[in-house]
């Protein structure tokens, strides 16, 4: 009987080996920076704690006697069925304010050029010895754009959602680390000195409404997959939008997305399982989404000092990095370092456009590798 | 490396960078000219 008591108690310190060790170190250091240093908590503290609920012994909250633990539920509930990042999109689309890219529709290329980034890493990930579905998950990591990087991974190469999304999440509280040399390092300093003249049209309110439905679908037609994402984006913002739902809008914006963030953070944690996690891959994953940051940067930037070329009155070329999604953090870089060369340098709202744009770029782009890699591989 | 991959990845990249600019060049035009558009209308109805 005693001899059974002490191997019941000794079962769990048994099942722990260093790997796991490792992992609640990685779990305390999420959940550490996400508080000391306050890096995306809302996403990194969920996620660290799942990091180390699921390599406690045995496993319990993932699997246990042959039936699902709590947090595979989750996972399989809300992760593999899309339905999470989806839930997600409804509510950043609330949140989104077209006003001032209507103000400055041309200002959406930037949306398109800072996505170069993605393309670049999936080529470099491949010639690293990726499979192009596993090169285009981590591609996507450069979009700063979680919800979208999710649901690519989950379609593509579910195994490396979990490194993928540590990455995708750690890399995005970056973004004013990131961003700053990468573009100094493209700038003169006059260039970071040019300034943007304020435009205020009247923008007639129908076009808000008309928008999130034109958006929808254009994406549709030309990238049928990215339906869902793009949908759900829209739905959210057509709720904001439309004037008579202020309560759906503000659930949405609220309570529906610090819920599913909760959820989905502990569930992506979840998949943080050390012998899913502790790979070669994963130090590979962090380099490589690293550079899909840098490229993306750069490529928005690039692409702004590349049509300065044919314009009379230049454009700052800062703008263009604020392409990529992660929306305010991006554009709030970027103010920053206008008023840092100049004091009185206001360049916020033109980066702010360029910033709603770089969200639908990545969904489009996310969209686009979806429908494109299968024809690739067949053909 | 495979090298036939790594072609698929250019492909990709062409292919991918343009239908991204194919979009947000039709947004906008249909931003554009929908706010013109919008903001004639009533000009003629008067």
């Amino acid at each position: 009987m005693l001899n059974s008591i002490l191997a019941f108690f000794g079962e769990g310190l048994a099942a722990i080996g260093w790997q796991q060790l490792l992992m609640y170190g990685i779990g305390i250091a999420l959940i550490w920076v996400s508080i000391a240093k306050d890096y995306e908590p809302m996403l990194l503290l969920p996620i660290g704690f799942g990091a180390i609920l699921v390599n406690l012994p045995l496993e319990v909250v993932w699997q246990h006697d042959g039936a699902a633990g709590a947090i595979k539920i989750l996972f399989d509930a809300g992760i593999l069925t899309e339905v999470f990042p989806l839930l997600i999109f409804i509510g950043v689309g609330a949140m989104i304010d077209f006003g001032p890219l209507f103000q400055r529709p041309w200002l959406m290329l930037f949306g398109a050029a800072a996505h170069l980034g993605i393309f670049v890493t999936i080529s470099l990930a491949v010639a690293l010895g990726f499979s192009l579905e596993e090169a285009a998950c981590i591609g996507v990591i450069g979009a700063a754009d979680g919800p979208t990087t999710i649901f690519i991974t989950t379609k593509l190469a579910k195994d490396l959602l979990g490194p993928i999304m540590v990455v995708a999440y750690s890399y995005m509280s970056l973004v004013p680390i990131i961003q700053p040399p990468v573009i100094k390092a493209l700038t003169s300093k006059n260039e970071r000195l040019i300034r943007m003249q304020a435009v205020d049209h009247d923008i007639p309110r129908v076009i808000f409404i008309i928008f999130p439905i034109a958006v929808t679908i254009i994406c549709s037609l030309l990238v049928p997959i990215a339906a869902p994402l793009i949908g759900f984006l829209m739905f959210g913002n057509l709720v904001r939008e439309s004037g008579v739902l202020a309560k759906l809008s503000s659930t949405a914006q609220n309570e529906l997305s610090n819920i599913v963030t909760l959820l989905l953070g502990i569930s992506v944690g979840g998949s943080m399982r050390a012998e899913s996690f502790l790979r070669p891959e994963t130090l590979l994953i962090m380099a490589l989404g690293l550079f899909a940051f840098i490229f993306n940067t750069a490529g928005g930037v690039l692409f702004a000092k590349f049509i300065n070329l044919f314009l009379k009155k230049k454009i700052n070329p800062m703008l263009g990095a604020c392409g990529i999604s992660a929306f305010p953090m991006s554009s709030r870089v970027i103010q920053k370092m206008a008023l840092k060369d100049d004091p009185s340098n206001i360049i916020l709202m033109h980066a702010v456009s360029a910033n709603v744009s770089g969200q639908l770029g990545s969904v489009v782009a996310g969209g686009l590798v979806l429908a494109l890699i299968p024809i690739l591989i067949g053909g | 490396m495979n090298i036939d991959t790594l072609e698929k990845s250019f492909i990709l990249m062409g292919t991918g960078m343009a239908v991204l600019f194919l979009f947000m060049g039709l947004l906008i035009a249909v931003v554009h000219f929908g706010i013109k558009l919008l903001q004639k209308l009533p000009q003629k109805t008067q």
